[in-house]
């Protein structure tokens, strides 16, 4: 087989991997070839959308698991092939030089058992940085189930690790991936938070942890990996008392406890972290399961990013669902969701709850909460901190911060708003300045349904239909 | 400006296009600012006339720009004027006029001229230079270098922005072993880099793969590897896309359309391009 046929399968079998982020290192160049940016940088969109900036291939796609949600697992028909550690190290210098990429993402099928996978990794990587002097951004994956000491030592050349949960509860592991047991994922996730230098959290209840079966499982209440989480016994320490009354989280959101930390870009060992995947669509979990999962796993383990990746069907696996497509528009809203969870300070308890346990096809969950309180609304430009603007419909951080910095030197007008940045065709229904609405929102502030159609931001229709050409 | 006064129509400072030669011109707003009268506005010579208006243009002189920007640097701080710069190098249509504006502000009040994004001039300011910055962010993920049969890199592209002086330090700090060139074709500019040398800002360089390669008789210039490693590329690019999200709209939105001409995976077609 040519280079270019082994490259196109073993991209294939990788690119479920939805990781394409390369920022959070600062490796420097010392007397080689290439360096990370803090920002990360993409270098190509594919043609899904996705942004290309790592050379994301499997060493091999052969694979002893059997996860049926997988293309590579072993009871599917498919070519296998796989790389000689040397052609890979040159690919990567190769795709390099020529800025291709902006590093190499490197995971394997499970050859032989973990650790010995893990060991193959660590040489590619090792022969990178020692004999190419390669200082270009490497993510691996840790294989689940490898050892401590090769967890360690991958540690050692990356900049970042993953270990990828995949299934969010015990339950969907067993039926689905039973190869994999939470103990193979969370030690090796443990082991990486300590890596990169932050000590593993117990974390106090919240709201939203399910209480009861939830609905949509119903003759197995899955054992929730909550109780995995903690690897210590000693209480959260970040929390502190946020601005703006009685129904906020008891506990910090995911930006408070980011906020607090102090991180080194510049770090020997991971400056990039540990993130981690869930496949969204092959196992029952509701949304309000998934989003209190990722949100432990930004407080306790410290994650950078969780991915969500709308589960693709590769044919003829009983153990998972049949679904016409991928869950685009769900997966859409997740990653929503969870950037109001590291950019806006909500919590997962704000944007669900067991009542309400999923998130809205047709709304961004943002204007649905906004829709759940309007009580809170509107808020005055002029006068409202930060983290009250960030909760207005249409203010982003960016615009945010332009309203803090310009309302110094000038009353704002609704006008000036536009020229700041706001969304003024969402946010002139929540936003004040010093009394004067762009709009009589009387009218409307207490017809929520009314509000709600005002709000709809079609992504639901324009997804959609990307699932129904391969419903047949 | 005392030509008003005398009911003349207002003057307008006309800079050839270079950042010497726009700080040259805020300097004379400076000095009318200073003698204490309003600032005469700047524009570009190749811009678009005023219908009321005296142009005059300014002599670019580097020695007295350098001046200026040191003694601004240590008046606004580096910061600021480090968004100057970006500013003026968007090449959006009125950032250099604003950039002035700002220039003087930044003189009187300091970085917290900044701020008032309420007034027309900073906003334009802080919305040009972010531009400026987001296109070279994305330029330098979309550069794509070929290797030429003597070991150099060569790649082109074609930014709305003028943004090579603003991404020669990121490509010197990861290829700092190798010569390379980044040609912008729109400007017929390009950043030059040789080994273990500073990066240098050529403002006309006419190297183009197909020119050189009439000259050596048809053949590109291209090493051996190249080739077969961009068809690699192409086949990689091609298979991380996962069918079944298909979604071009999606792909143009953060890749426009006006780059692909220079990147080799949009123009690689997949079956049989050998
Ligand atoms: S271990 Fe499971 S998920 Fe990983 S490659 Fe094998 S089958 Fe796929």
């Amino acid at each position: 087989m040519d280079l270019a046929g082994k490259i196109s399968i073993l991209a294939d079998a990788a690119k479920y991997d939805a990781s394409c982020s390369t920022s959070g290192s600062a490796r420097s160049n010392k007397g080689g070839v290439g360096n990370a940016a803090v920002g990360g940088i993409c270098h190509a969109w594919s043609a899904d959308g996705r942004c290309v900036a790592l050379l994301k291939v499997l060493l091999s796609n052969a694979c002893a698991y059997d996860c049926a949600y997988c293309v590579n697992r072993r009871s599917n028909d498919v070519p296998r092939t796989g790389f000689e550690p040397e052609e890979l190290v040159r690919l990567v210098m190769d795709f390099y030089r020529r800025n291709y990429i902006e590093g190499a993402l490197l995971s394997s099928g499970v050859i032989g058992c973990p650790d010995a996978t893990m060991e193959r990794l660590i040489a590619v990587a090792k022969t990178l940085r020692v004999r190419e002097r390669f200082n270009g951004y490497l993510h691996l994956k840790a294989i689940p189930g490898a050892s401590e000491r090769l967890v360690l030592e991958a540690a050692r050349w990356a900049d970042r690790l993953s270990v990828n949960i995949e299934l969010p509860s015990a339950a969907s592991l067993r039926a689905v991936a039973s190869d994999k047991t939470p103990a193979a994922i969370f030690g090796p996730m443990r082991v990486l938070a300590r890596a990169g230098g932050f000590e593993p959290r117990r974390l106090p209840a919240t709201s939203a942890q399910p209480a009861v079966p939830l609905q949509d499982s119903p003759a197995e209440t899955p054992v929730s990996f909550h109780s995995q989480l903690p690897a210590v016994s000693h209480a959260v320490r970040d929390i502190r008392p946020m601005e703006g009354g009685a129904d906020l989280p008891a506990r910090a959101s995911v930006m408070d406890a980011r906020a607090l930390r102090r991180r080194d870009p510049g770090a020997a060992v991971l400056p990039a972290g540990q993130t981690t995947q869930m496949v969204v669509g092959a196992s029952p979990e509701s949304d309000l399961h998934i989003l209190t999962l990722a949100e432990n796993l930004y407080l306790a383990y410290d994650v950078r990013r969780v991915y969500y990746s709308a589960f693709v069907p590769t044919g003829g696996d009983s153990r998972v669902p049949a679904l016409a497509g991928p869950p685009l528009v769900r997966e859409h809203r997740l990653y929503q969701a969870d950037w109001l969870f590291r950019f806006y300070g909500y919590s997962a308890a704000e944007v669900l709850d067991p009542l309400h346990p999923n998130l809205d096809p047709s709304i961004d969950p943002k204007a649905a909460w906004a829709l759940r309180h309007l009580e809170r609304f509107p808020v005055d430009a002029n006068t409202a901190d930060y983290r009250e603007l960030l909760r207005v419909p249409g203010i982003g951080p960016r615009s945010a911060s332009r309203i803090v910095r310009a309302r110094r030197l000038a009353r704002l007008s609704p006008s000036a708003l536009k020229g700041l940045g706001v969304v003024m065709k969402r946010a002139r229904w929540f936003v004040s300045c010093s009394g004067t609405m762009a709009v009589d929102a009387g009218r409307v502030l207490d017809r929520p349904d009314a509000l709600a159609s005002l709000l709809r931001d079609g992504a639901d229709t324009l997804l959609e239909p990307l699932q129904l050409e391969f419903a047949f | 400006m005392s030509d008003t006064g005398r009911g003349q129509p207002d003057a307008v400072l006309l800079h050839d296009g270079s950042f010497s030669c726009f700080l040259c011109a805020v300097a004379e707003c400076l000095n009318a600012a200073m003698a204490g009268g309003r600032p005469p506005a700047v524009r570009s010579a190749g811009g678009p006339a005023g219908l009321f208006e005296n142009p005059v243009p300014v002599a670019r002189d580097d020695a007295r720009a350098a001046v200026l920007w040191k003694r601004l640097c240590s008046r606004a701080g580096d910061a600021s004027m480090r968004l100057v710069f970006e500013a003026f190098c968007s090449d959006r249509p009125g950032a250099d006029s604003s950039a002035a504006v700002a220039v003087c502000r930044l003189w009187r009040e300091g970085p917290r001229a900044l701020s008032d994004l309420a007034a027309a001039d900073m906003l334009e300011l802080e919305k040009a230079s972010a531009r400026s910055r987001a296109e070279a962010h994305l330029i330098s993920g979309l550069v794509r270098f070929s290797e030429l049969a003597d070991g150099s890199w060569y790649a082109s592209v074609r930014p709305s922005c003028d943004v090579l002086p603003l991404i020669g330090d990121h490509f010197s700090a990861r290829f700092p072993d190798a010569l390379w060139a980044i040609h912008d074709l729109g400007r017929g500019s390009a950043l030059v880099h040789e080994a273990g040398a500073p990066w240098v800002l050529a403002r006309s360089f006419s190297f183009t793969a197909e020119e050189e390669a009439q000259a050596s008789g048809g053949v590109p210039p291209y090493s051996a590897a190249e080739r077969e490693l961009r068809h690699a590329w192409s086949r990689y690019f091609d298979a991380v896309a996962i069918q079944e999200r298909s979604n071009p709209r999606l792909q143009a939105g953060h890749m426009p359309k006006r780059y692909w001409a220079d990147l080799p995976e949009m123009n690689d077609a997949p079956e049989g391009s050998q």
